[in-house]
């Protein structure tokens, strides 16, 4: 894995996130908004294509990180950072042992994984940041958030095959010596 | 780096405020014109989408309403000059008779939106140091900002031109995070603006002493004191309202001018629903839809209140 390229897309990912991301926001009344976490979907890729579970552990962390100092909190107040790297790192540490089950070149492969990545990670931060924040958040609140969540997973992993096709463009720089079956891509 | 992280999470709050400055100042550069493109464009989405045969008809009665404001302005140049002799009177009686009134005592700090929230759980924005396209107005906003480069107080209120739109969260070196009003965690006393209609009085209950009952809402009795709460979605929530009160789509909520950081009355949303409790008919809840348009936002104001000498 080359870090330094990847620390590079990451930042990238992140201000499309917080800026452009606001174009694709929807409103569901009841819910809230919800936009994509285009960060999670890179996150998969490198968890898809890189040696080590290692490797996409960091990887998700350091995303997960930088989320986190992102984020407003869920309650009204400011978050904790912490949460999400932990979530990001668990959830990328899962996608690279379920790989090995799935054509990773196909776009629903993606998609499902998305999917999993995606609300496992997001579950696990609404959840963390609701105890964090237990003297201000009701049981009303955290169903909601996590009904936001799992919203917010499904229209990532929708996008996320058409966010890989941008992200395949740039693997030969992100992984030095890819792994698996998708070592024929390169040759 | 997973203990870092629970360490983090669990006692890291102070710790964090520098770290977050630090990433909202790498986004700040970049992310300015990623929020000018957003802005555009979602202002182009909401526009109102017309046929052919519409447009022609606007660009008739345009061309009309060309003609007609030539003829206007015609008929206002010949008063104009009338017209400003008599104040130029009036205003000699005006400075002679009373001392001028006095300004509100705040700084207008510009602001610029560079970026929204990295998740969507909450209704936060980004601010960083105004443009420099209003370098002649009575904000000097580059030297302020510079000068609170240390950061601004938390609680400062955030407005547009025409609203209230959050309030500071956090601040660090050269940017800001900005609560939105519609966040779940936003809530601010105001009070409600029910208009007058000459035509439609409306009655409310009074329980002033020797005139308790039914009375008709005038300017007088406008005032109703409310807590609004971001609803956490697009509006604001204002819960226990009275019935008696008479609160009706389209009614007004403004600031209290008894608010700490902002002592003057600024519009924040108009009603638009007004919903009697299931559980006690004697009082309504009020959804407020935000005057500003918080998805398109990109110029603001931080309202700094000058302490009293």
């Amino acid at each position: 894995m080359r870090w330094i390229p990847f620390v590079i897309l990451a930042y990238l990912v992140l201000l499309a996130q917080t800026t452009l991301g606001q174009l694709l926001a929807f409103t569901v009344r009841s819910v809230g908004t919800v936009v994509p976490d285009m960060a999670a979907v890179l996150a998969v890729f490198v968890a898809l294509y890189v040696r080590t579970s290692l490797d996409a552990m960091i990887a998700g962390w350091i995303l997960g990180f930088f989320v986190d100092l992102l984020a407003g909190g869920p309650g009204g107040t400011v978050s904790a950072v912490g949460p999400m790297a932990i979530a990001y790192s668990l959830a990328g540490g899962l996608v690279f042992s379920l790989r090995d089950a799935f054509f990773r070149e196909r776009a629903s492969a993606r998609l499902i994984l998305t999917l999993i990545f995606c609300i496992l990670a997001h579950v696990m931060w609404v959840t963390m940041q609701s105890i964090l924040a237990m003297s201000i958040m009701t049981w009303g609140d955290y169903s909601r958030l996590l009904l936001q969540a799992c919203l917010l997973g499904v229209y990532t992993s929708v996008i996320a095959p058409l966010l890989c096709v941008l992200f395949d463009r740039t693997r030969g720089l992100l992984i030095s010596t890819p792994s698996g079956r998708s070592r024929r891509y390169y040759r | 780096m997973l203990l870092a992280s629970i360490a983090l999470a669990l006692f890291g709050r102070g710790v964090t405020g520098r770290m977050r400055s630090l990433a909202q100042m790498l986004i700040a550069p970049l992310g300015d014109g990623g929020m000018y493109v957003v802005s555009a464009l979602k202002s182009i989405d909401r526009g109102p989408t017309i046929s052919p045969t519409e447009a022609l008809a606007l660009r008739h009665e345009n061309e009309q309403l060309r003609l007609q404001l030539v003829e206007m302005e015609q008929r206002y140049a010949e008063q104009a000059g009338a017209h400003r002799h008599q104040l130029e009177q009036l205003q000699q009686i005006r400075s002679s008779a009373f001392v001028p009134r006095q300004d509100n005592p705040c700084e207008l700090i510009h602001a610029r939106v560079v970026a929204g929230d990295g998740l969507s759980y909450g209704n936060w924005r980004v601010l960083n140091r105004g443009g420099d396209g209003i370098a002649h107005s009575p904000v000097l906003s580059r030297m302020l900002i510079t000068d609170r480069s240390k950061g601004i107080p938390p609680n400062l209120a955030v407005i547009t031109s025409s609203a209230l739109v959050g309030r500071i969260a956090s601040s660090g070196a050269f940017t800001s995070k900005i609560q939105l009003v519609t966040d779940r965690g936003f809530a601010i006393r105001g009070r409600i603006v029910r208009l007058i209609d000459p035509e439609k009085p409306r009655l409310i209950m009074s329980n002033k002493p020797g005139e308790a009952g039914m009375v008709v809402l005038t300017d007088f009795n406008n005032r109703l004191e409310v807590l609004a709460r971001g609803d956490g979605v697009s509006g604001l929530v204002i819960e226990d309202v009275p019935e008696s009160e008479r609160v009706l789509a389209g009614d007004w909520l403004v600031t209290s001018d008894d608010d700490l950081h902002l002592r003057t009355e600024v519009r924040i949303g108009v009603v638009e629903e007004v919903t009697v409790n299931p559980s006690d008919r004697r009082f309504t809840t009020v959804k407020v839809r935000p005057f500003a348009d918080l998805s398109t936002l990109r110029d603001v104001y931080i309202v700094y209140w000058k302490p009293a000498i």
